[in-house]
């Protein structure tokens, strides 16, 4: 909807015309049957016509998204739902209990809903769907197969992970007190009502910033910051992060850094700085990467073609580029400046993953007992 | 018993059935519509309140512990004070405004009257969406233009209007539907008014606002009740604007409330039952009320013999046509033009930015595949609702109108309810249906759910257009019809039906145009295949995508002036008017 976008989704277009294009060219010993297989299903996935996704809110990520698949795909129209928050799981919830399965492929980050959905059988199994033999061999992942998939029976596969931080204004607030002081600025009462979150207490990434700082900055620091430090809550991330390029707020917990590309190349003036990219200041995060197959999906053969067709190489980098989160894939060059990579040998928690989730619920509830909803 | 006996018992039997049908088989159809439209009518109220009481379903944690545990959220009850708040403010300001402004319509001889009245009209086929979108950019509190001017002037330090708070919703309230809607109704009735009441007025030495205030309002207070009491009814059914810009200052009403709580983990269904069924009990007596209102008809003076001697206002004149002018295109024109600029900023409320201005929004929106299958889910919906709508209602019309059957009243009365059923409610009621009862499953996900919600949230005012339409007709034509032999299905389809085609257009299209900007009725029964245009623009809104947001609603505003440009027309061409009861 704007320069960036169509610029980036010129760049897509082409990327994604060489993701098939690239396929195509490779040697077949290297493919194996995975070309003959992909064919199959790409044959079978015509037939069937469409394929239903629940996806995330990035605009960018969005129209990539479904520029690649129509030029790829122009015979399989994409069903592209966004899936945000906890409504969407609630709807899906609900269907799926009436005998109503509606849906293919979840494309979003994980929230505790989710996580429930997949509790509750709601996903198949992804390495059985995986036809394209290099993306099940490790050696084409940055990252273990054991940290990309975010629960024990690998059915929820992340692709994408950068670390995730506050971000503030540094006309406004003075960077070298941000690198004195680290989180513990968030403290400080000279920003009392100047401090704007993705509301917490529901489905999106502000969740996992309330992790973030509870697990280093402790529970009477995370009460003070809501109640004492007055945050403004925001519903969404987009939101939260335009109030904050308009100086609504001087610190944010929770930035959409493609909306801030966007921001930046349409011309708005603005110095916003990240707190830190180390363990001490951020978390790592999968953003809205986490994918996952529906079981008894309406469009079987659609569904797993999109799982394979997502993970190739060349949609990875135009994904990546979009979004404006690194790809896993090691054949992907990152995203982030230095100054925001991952810390060689640091140890981030990552919120978003399985086994924070029992926590990430309880720091739910206690905001909650703070500032009702 | 013997053979014969027997049958000649079945023979006596079959008589009677005979009989009883000649006797009353006349009313099988009339009866079958009482219980169809029973059926799709209450239901939805139905299922609300049993939802609220009784545990179980496909929707969990439904439950008449609810009932405690809602009333035990101090949010619900905040709610509903929140929502009487803004119906109230809202009303008060709106009702004498439009009473003047009908007045000055109907019974002055301020110029470009009629044409001053399309504007109410216009005003009224607007989107709320896509009023506040335009809004936002003269009245946001960071970039809109109203404060950053009167800022720059020096006239204010800091922004003084705020769209984000209580007063911003009660505003774009009143600048939709709130004082346009009055108008519309009112001042038809004030042109029918005799003129020589207030003649009589005058020579015993009262002013043009003195007759106004004692007798023009007071002889007026039957149609007006009528009109106030639906505003109110419509303005409980509030929700889009409310969300778009309550929700993000913590200020809810019920409706946003219901649908807040249905996105909770776990979704409190139960809760939000108990909400809506108390919203329902509250609304009793507005119901009551307005029925009481419409039947006691005291249209004594609102004759068809219109004197047609209007109030002089002198030198008053044309400041007054001005002022009216003013109004119109201040509370229409304005937000019109600022959505329209809003599609085509590079960034909606970026100002002075290098490139401000680009088609990207647009060239992006038509080329895309989510706009483009909500357009055509749009014209789905719309063109359903408005064909079903045609057909049905002029059926029920017709029973209401010319039956001779004593299912005629609870006919009438079914026929009326829909209007008191607040949308979300409306839609949280079908939600249950379509998910809990396993006859109604299938039309879970498809546009059918949502054309059946929306032909039934049209029907009432659809409904009485036809009737008083009808009622005009006059008897005689069909009973012609019938001399020559005609039953009355052939009356019905071949002279009471062409007869009646110009208030049919009139509200197939009022249906369609209601209809594509709905949100609060079909938000929670489109899914990703069926959602419509209105429903992704509230969804572009709710993330922040603005310049998106603006270009959908631009394209709902601009179908939506078509189809009051046709509607205005037909009317004016057949004398169709929205007549309360």
């Amino acid at each position: 909807m704007n320069r960036k976008r169509l610029l980036i989704s010129r760049r897509a277009a082409l990327l994604s015309g060489a993701a098939t294009a690239a396929l195509a060219a490779l040697p077949a010993r290297a493919q194996g049957d995975g070309k003959a297989e992909f064919d199959r299903l790409v044959a079978a996935a015509k037939q069937e016509g469409a394929v239903a996704v629940g996806g995330g809110r990035d605009a960018s990520a969005r129209d990539f998204i479904l520029k690649a698949w129509k030029k790829d795909f122009p015979d399989i129209e994409m069903q592209f739902t966004v899936a945000g928050g906890f409504n969407w799981p609630n709807q899906v919830r609900a269907e799926r209990a009436s005998g109503k399965y509606l849906w293919d492929v979840y494309l979003n980050g994980p929230n505790v809903l989710v996580y429930r959905m997949a509790q509750e059988g709601v996903f198949q199994d992804l390495l059985p769907a995986l036809v394209l033999p290099d993306l099940k061999d490790p050696k084409t992942w940055r990252r273990s197969f054991d940290d990309m998939f975010l629960d024990d029976e690998k059915r929820m596969f992340s692709f994408f992970a950068s670390v995730s931080t506050v971000w503030y204004h540094a006309n406004k607030v003075p960077p070298e007190k941000v690198k004195a002081q680290g989180l513990k600025l968030l403290l400080d009462p000279a920003y009392q009502g100047r401090i704007g979150w993705q509301d917490p207490r529901g489905g999106g990434p502000g969740a996992n910033y309330a992790v973030m700082v509870e697990e280093i900055l402790g529970r009477d620091a995370l009460k003070t910051i809501i109640v004492d430090q007055k945050s403004v809550f925001y519903d969404r991330q987009s939101q939260a992060t335009e109030a904050f390029i308009r100086g609504k707020c001087d610190i944010l917990l929770g930035i959409e850094i493609s909306d801030l590309e966007t921001y930046r190349k349409a011309g708005v003036k603005f110095d916003v700085r990240p707190f830190g990219h180390d363990a001490k200041t951020a978390h790592l995060s999968i953003s809205g990467s986490f994918l996952a197959l529906f079981d008894k999906p309406p469009h079987p053969n659609a569904a797993k073609l999109l799982a394979n067709w997502v993970l190739t190489r060349d949609v990875q980098k135009g994904y990546a580029e979009a979004y404006q989160w690194d790809s896993n894939r090691a054949d992907v060059a990152p995203i982030s400046p230095p100054d925001q990579q991952v810390v060689a040998g640091d140890k981030y928690i990552e919120p978003q993953q399985g086994r924070w989730l029992k926590r990430k619920a309880e720091v739910q509830e206690f905001i909650r007992t703070l500032r009702p909803s | 018993m013997s053979v014969r006996t027997a049958a000649a018992g079945d023979g006596q039997a079959y008589a009677r059935i005979v009989r009883a049908w000649r006797a009353h088989g006349g009313e099988a159809p009339i009866v079958l519509l009482v219980l169809v439209l029973g059926f799709l009518v209450l239901y939805p109220i139905g299922s609300v309140v049993l939802n609220s009481v009784i545990p179980g379903g496909a929707l969990d944690s439904v439950g008449i512990a609810a009932w405690g545990t809602a009333f035990a959220d101090p949010g619900l009850a905040e709610s509903i004070v929140n929502t009487l708040k803004v119906v109230g403010a809202t009303q008060a300001i709106a009702l004498p405004l439009a009473i003047v402004i009908a007045w000055l319509l109907g019974r002055t001889d301020v110029p470009y009257a009629g044409l001053i009245e399309f504007g109410f009209w216009v005003m009224f086929f607007l989107p709320a969406l896509g009023v506040t979108t335009g809004w936002l950019l003269f009245f946001d509190p960071q970039y809109g233009l109203a404060n950053a001017w009167l800022v720059d002037l020096g006239i204010v330090e800091t922004a003084p209007f705020d769209l984000y708070s209580f007063w911003g919703i009660v505003f774009v309230h009143l600048t939709t539907y709130a004082i346009a809607v009055k108008v519309m109704l009112l001042t038809p009735a004030f042109r029918n008014l005799d003129g020589a009441i207030e003649e009589a007025s005058r020579i015993c030495g009262a002013g043009a606002l003195a007759t106004l205030v004692r007798v023009v309002v007071p002889i007026m207070t039957p149609a007006i009740l009528v009109v106030f009491l639906m505003s109110v009814i419509r303005g409980l059914e509030a929700f889009e604007i409310e969300l778009f810009l309550g929700v993000p200052i913590d200020f809810r009403v019920y409706s946003t409330k219901m649908y807040l709580m249905m996105a909770q983990d776990p979704p409190r269904y139960a809760e939000a039952s108990v909400l809506a069924t108390s919203i329902l009990v509250l609304m009793l007596p507005l119901i009551v009320l307005q029925r009481w209102a419409s039947l006691r008809r005291s249209y004594v003076v609102l004759t068809g013999r219109s004197s047609g001697r209007k109030v002089r206002l002198g030198r008053w004149r044309w400041p007054v046509f001005a002022a009216l002018v003013l109004v119109v295109c201040a509370i229409s024109l304005l937000p019109l033009g600022l959505l329209v600029m809003g599609s085509f900023m590079t960034l909606f409320g970026f100002f002075g930015l290098p490139e401000m201005w680009t088609l990207d929004h647009w060239r992006e929106a038509l080329g895309d595949v989510t706009f483009v299958n909500s357009f055509q889910n749009m014209l789905w919906l719309g063109f359903g609702t408005a064909i079903l709508a045609v057909l049905c209602y002029a059926v029920v019309a017709y029973c209401s109108v010319r039956a001779r059957s004593r299912w005629r009243a609870p006919l009438d009365i079914l026929s009326w309810l829909p209007l008191t059923i607040p949308g979300v409610i409306l839609g949280f009621g079908y939600l249950f249906m379509v998910l809990q009862v396993p006859l109604f499953t299938p039309l879970y996900g498809t546009v059918a759910v949502m054309v059946l919600v929306g032909f039934l949230a049209a029907m009432t005012l659809g409904v009485q257009v036809i009737k008083v339409h009808m009622l005009q007709l006059g008897a005689e034509v069909e009973e012609a019809g019938r001399v020559a032999g005609g039953s009355w299905m052939r009356t019905f389809r071949s002279i009471v039906i062409p007869l009646t085609v110009p208030a049919l257009a009139v509200v197939g299209v009022l249906v369609f145009a209601g209809t594509i900007r709905q949100v609060s009725t079909i938000i929670l029964l489109s899914t990703g295949a069926t959602r419509p245009l209105s429903v992704l623009q509230i969804e572009f809104l709710t993330e922040g995508n603005l310049g998106p947001a603006a270009v959908v609603g631009t394209v709902i505003v601009l179908i939506s002036l078509v189809a009051a440009a046709v509607v205005r027309l037909v009317s004016v061409r057949f004398g169709i008017q929205a007549r309360e009861g």
